[in-house]
């Protein structure tokens, strides 16, 4: 007998259905996934088991919960494990009393302390985490406090919501053991959302595919992935597969950007009394970027790789270090870069929403880097535009509507037209496929390697996915804690890593 | 403003109830300049305290001058001394928020010790040290007024400009090679102009109020002009005997007030399209 | 938590340093003769000259400026020009009306608003939710002198149930000068509620939307439950910093009440001072007012360190 059946289940909002016939049932201590976009009602359909819809969705169908009856459902048979690390948690109690409050509304005879322990203790966390306030914590010990409470009424099914796409590679991957190896120790049945087939794959022993609030695809994982019957699917799965490689035939030419003991480290607030303290966020970093390169950076969160690229484009100001670029000192300039070489440096964003000014048309953006050249005449700079749009496949009439009016994919074509404007030597790729949908990435990709071999424009490409990385950069930097700890050939540094640190990247990674 | 949120706020019933109930005010206000029923600058003693009639339709105060048209120019100077408040406190305090949220460092935190600073001085506390220095006048208040509109412009500048700060569009901007000065005035002040807007409807209703309670301690508006709450003042000798003519221009200041939050609260609803979201998490996830 | 006030307490001097610096500048240095604006042009130079020693305007600006604020250390605020006492006893016996009718007045608010905020909040769109905010509406737009003039009308005119004005000093009859203060302090409190009110309710219907309420409610706990638990001590510091901004408009709004119940307090002392152009009054007066309205700013912030850890653990957050 299942724990869970749902039977044709609809939500909607007022006229608006957002989750269509939903069936899907859920065994003692089976692991179950639901794999879908943003949009697909794959959270709503699990809020509707634990019975926390908002209040103004209206459900249709059954669901039967073969629970004890009486009880709190909540909690007590039912825990939840939520998405943003962040916010989940009380801001203003610590969290060893938050654990506290679930195990005095489920097991009041137990002494609680103890307990409250033992359950940070099963999450892998040191004991004094108990009295820490959240915001002392990790995401990922945000995290594992959020399933300790889930725990704590010791539930038969727990329901983890996204509870790792927040989190980087590593700590995500640390989680997913951890939730597997509980459900194994607790034989807990799971029911595991994500957006991420990796990540479902990984813990579960059978999925549901959901689009736009329909079910496309379940069965078994293995069946399903090896076997994908719906087009959905099969594009999921393609997307979460490694990148095919690009060969390029550009010749690799003379040493274009070098970066010579670069530092930077940033003041930490506190009392004024105090010995200031300081977090060292890039420690003596050199390195050599080639005209026509395509240079892959990656790290774990908070390594300092944005840091870096921000110094590279000019954002930021290293505190020691030289920088020359083109042959030229561009370091040693106070204040601002000189305009010369920011004619030769652009950057693509990782946020197709946040790139453009939502108030104004395209074509503002687009001709804003020419503020750098006073010199061209109207004409001129027609000509650079549109033909900056053509080579990113867009065309000129689009250019007087507002960014809302496209897509993510579209708009970080745009981005990388408004980079090329300036037909510079080399653009700062920061994580430029991240935020868009897997479906797309690949195209965004495939087009940065195109103008690459066209126009042998070099590429800083900063990456959380060694994947990507892989697919696209020559030679890769890793990093960790504000220092280059190794670098090479890209497939000599993955087929053979050094440090420790590219084990671990390599090890997290969640692809099928 | 940008037109779409006008006509979304116009979908809003308490918006258009205080867009009414303003530019009804406002025409009032603005008629009184040319016109008022009766002159108010004429006394007529032997018809003080007249009743509510034909010929004065609110009735006279304790020098026969036609309330109705006292009210008038009034709600004129009320206005005048709040929106010109509303200036002050709008022209110096969003460039000192701008200027914070752009250069970050000592300067951002020099504005806001300065901030906090001004928000001990409350507008009577100005008012009283204008007033000792200059003698009492509608100006005075108007000044006291606006410095302390200072700081809650500043304030509410900086902090959304802040979050602005951090968008990638303004890093793009910056490789465009465009200053600080020019981002903060075609990226920055666009994008926060009709949450500036909200704030001066809701400071132009709390200006109202301070003009009214200043006017009436005598720090402000003095005669022979007149103002809603120089009205309430000279109705507080003969109060007991003739209520009305408190009454009538304090619940002149309370529409006066209700109407212009109503505007604000309105335009920030729609600003802020959180509130109304579906039981608080994303529809569509 | 021990860092942190003593970061604030030294962020007090110094605003209040400058405070009384600006105060100074303004009363003392802009006049040019204070001792010729006090007396007025018709005065003769002897007065002029005899006032300009008594009060010791030939000494040099800056010696000036520290014997006043060595005073004020000391609570010598200087003798007054016009009533010809030391203007410390004539604040202490205004206070005595001003300061008691302040806080009530913020007492009185607070349990009134809160509680009114907090059930709108939970009964959001329904009835009671409603109206408490058309009556919040109506009571943020009534100015607090003209309701306090309505209250006089109603309970001291119509019912003579309270007095109408004036006051009896607390040493005489004290439950005479607490029913003198009952009308002033309801006026005073009925508008700063209808603020908190809406403030409180705002804060907590957007608190009441947070990821953790949600978690909250995962754990077992009921709607009302979570609200309570956790959601009204979130939706409590947003209204913690207006409260204390409100304590700003409280102090000014005693100075225009008290004018309405002929209450003797540090408003009519003010005003007296202003006609009298006694300078020495208005300028201890205001700097104690503003001294005031810092104090309470700096119990805010300590109050708000103390329910919120990232404050008092230096303002870091997301670390």
């Amino acid at each position: 007998m299942s724990l869970v059946e749902v039977k044709a289940l609809h939500i909607s909002f007022g006229e608006r259905e957002v989750v269509s016939d939903i069936n899907l049932s859920i065994a003692q201590g089976q692991r179950v996934g639901v794999v879908g976009e943003s949009g697909s009602g794959k959270s709503l359909t699990a809020l509707s088991i634990i019975d926390l819809l908002p209040e103004a969705a209206i459900q249709h169908g059954e669901i039967t919960r073969n629970l004890p009856k009486g009880d709190k459902l909540r909690g007590k048979h039912i825990g939840m494990v939520f998405q943003e690390p962040m916010t989940t948690l009380n801001p203003l109690m610590r969290v060893g009393d938050q654990i506290k409050e679930a195990l005095e509304l489920h097991l009041p005879d137990i002494d609680f302390d103890s307990r409250v322990a033992e359950l940070v203790a099963e999450v892998d966390l040191p004991p004094t985490t108990a009295l820490r306030y959240p915001h002392e914590l990790s995401g990922g010990q945000r995290q594992r406090i959020g399933l300790a409470i889930a725990l704590a009424g010791e539930p038969e099914l727990l329901i983890a919501d996204e509870p790792t796409s927040a989190l980087d590679m590593i700590t995500q991957a640390q989680i997913i053991s951890l939730i597997r190896r509980i459900c194994d120790q607790r034989k807990m049945a799971l029911l595991f959302i994500s957006h991420d087939l990796g990540a479902v794959s990984a813990l579960c022993d059978h999925i549901h595919v959901l689009e736009k609030g329909r079910q496309v695809e379940h069965g078994e994982t293995t069946a399903v992935l090896k076997s994908p019957r719906e087009d959905y699917t099969k594009r999921l799965i393609a997307a979460a597969k490694p990148t095919r490689r690009r060969l390029t035939t550009r010749k690799i030419g003379t040493p274009l950007l070098e970066l010579t003991g670069i530092s930077k480290r940033f003041k930490l607030p506190g009392p004024f009394w105090a010995k200031k303290q300081y977090l060292q966020a890039l420690d003596d970093i050199s390195l050599t970027i080639n005209e026509a390169e395509c240079v892959g950076l990656v790290g774990p969160s908070g390594c300092g790789k944005t840091t870096l690229s921000r110094i590279i484009a000019g954002l930021n100001k290293a505190q020691h270090g030289a920088i020359r670029f083109d042959g030229q000192d561009i370091s040693q300039q106070r204040g601002q870069m000189p305009k010369a070489a920011r004619r030769e440096l652009s950057m693509v964003f990782q946020d197709p929403f946040g790139s453009f000014d939502p108030r104004l048309t395209m074509a503002h953006s687009l001709y804003e880097p020419l503020n750098l050249m006073p010199e061209l005449g109207q004409t001129e700079r027609r000509e650079r535009v549109e033909m900056a749009l053509e080579r990113v496949g867009l065309s000129p009439d689009m250019l007087n509507r507002h960014p809302h009016a496209f897509s993510g994919g579209q708009r970080q074509r745009f981005a990388i037209a408004r980079s090329l404007v300036l037909r510079p030597k080399l653009v700062v790729l920061d994580e430029p496929v991240s935020a868009l949908d897997v479906s797309i990435r690949g195209d965004v990709l495939e087009l940065l390697a195109e103008l690459r071999e066209k126009f042998g424009i070099a590429y800083l490409f900063v990456s959380h996915d060694l994947d990507v990385v892989r697919a696209v950069a020559d030679r890769v930097l890793v990093m960790e804690r504000g220092r280059i700890v190794e670098q090479g050939d890209v497939d000599a540094v993955f087929d053979a890593p050094q440090a420790d640190i590219t084990k671990r990247l390599l090890n997290a990674r969640l692809s099928i | 403003m940008d037109s779409g949120l006008f006509a979304r706020a116009l979908k809003h019933p308490s918006f258009r109830l205080g867009l009414f109930g303003s530019a009804g005010f406002l025409l009032l206000a603005i008629v009184s300049v040319f016109w008022t029923p009766h002159p108010t600058d004429i006394v007529d003693v032997p018809n003080r305290f007249g009743e509510f009639s034909s010929v004065n339709w609110l009735g006279t105060d304790y020098l026969g001058r036609d309330q109705l048209s006292l009210l008038m120019v009034g709600i004129a100077t009320s206005l005048k001394v709040a929106a010109l408040a509303v200036a002050i406190g709008a022209l110096i305090g969003v460039p000192l928020g701008l200027i914070a949220a752009a250069q970050r460092g000592w300067l951002e935190a020099f504005i806001l010790r300065g901030n906090d600073f001004i928000f001990a001085f409350p507008a009577i506390i100005s008012a009283i040290i204008i007033t000792t220095l200059f003698g009492p006048s509608a100006i005075n208040a108007m000044v006291a007024i606006g410095i302390f509109n200072i700081p809650v412009f500043a304030r509410v500048a900086r902090g959304a400009a802040l979050s602005l700060w951090t968008l990638e569009y303004v890093d793009a901007a910056k490789l465009s090679g465009l200053s600080n000065g020019q981002i903060s005035f075609r990226h920055i002040l666009p994008n926060i102009a009709s949450l500036l807007i909200v704030q001066a409807t809701i400071q132009l209703s709390l200006g109202v109020l301070a003009e009214a309670g200043l006017s009436y301690i005598g720090l402000g508006t003095q005669p022979p002009e007149t103002s809603l709450g120089l009205m309430l003042k000279e109705a507080q000798s003969f109060f007991f005997g003739f209520p009305m003519q408190a009454i009538i221009p304090g619940i002149a200041i309370v529409l006066f007030v209700i109407s212009f939050n109503l505007l604000g609260d309105g335009l920030r609803d729609t600003l802020d399209p959180k509130l109304t979201k579906a039981g608080g998490i994303d529809v569509a996830s | 938590m021990i860092g942190f006030a003593v970061t604030r307490i030294f962020g007090v001097a110094v605003t209040l340093l400058v405070a009384a610096a600006i105060i100074f500048l303004l009363l003392d240095i802009m006049p040019g003769d204070p001792a010729r604006f006090m007396l007025g042009i018709n005065a003769t130079e002897d007065a002029v000259a005899a006032l300009r020693t008594d009060l010791g305007l030939d000494k040099p600006t800056l010696e000036r400026f520290f014997i006043w604020l060595f005073g004020l250390f000391q609570g010598d605020l200087g003798i007054s020009f016009s009533q010809r006492e030391p203007v410390t006893a004539l604040m202490l016996e205004r206070l005595q009306v001003s300061l008691p009718l302040a806080l009530s007045a913020l007492f009185l608010s607070t349990i009134i608003g809160l509680p009114i905020g907090i059930i709108a909040a939970q009964n959001r769109g329904k009835f009671g939710d409603t109206s408490a905010m058309i009556l919040a509406q109506i009571g943020v737009a009534i100015p607090n002198f003209w309701f306090a003039m309505l209250l006089v009308l109603l309970f001291a005119v119509t019912w003579r149930i309270f007095p109408p004005g004036g006051f009896v000093p607390w040493g005489e009859n004290p439950a005479h000068a607490a029913r003198s203060l009952v009308l002033p302090a309801i006026a005073l409190a009925l508008p700063q509620a209808a603020i908190l009110a809406r403030i409180m309710r705002t804060s907590l219907v957007d608190i009441m939307q947070a990821d953790f309420i949600r978690t909250a409610r995962a754990k077992g706990l009921s709607l009302n439950q979570a609200v309570w638990r956790h959601g009204v001590r979130n939706a409590l510091l947003p209204v913690l910093t207006i409260m204390g901004l409100q304590f700003a408009f409280l102090i000014a709004g005693t100075i225009i009440v008290e004018n309405v119940f002929y209450l003797p307090g540090l408003g009519r002392l003010i005003f007296s001072a202003i006609s009298a152009r006694d300078l020495i009054v208005v300028r201890s007066s205001i700097l104690v007012l503003v001294a005031l309205v810092i104090l309470v700013m700096f119990i805010v912030d300590l109050t708000y360190a103390w329910v919120d850890p990232r404050i008092r653990q230096g303002g870091q957050r997301d670390g």
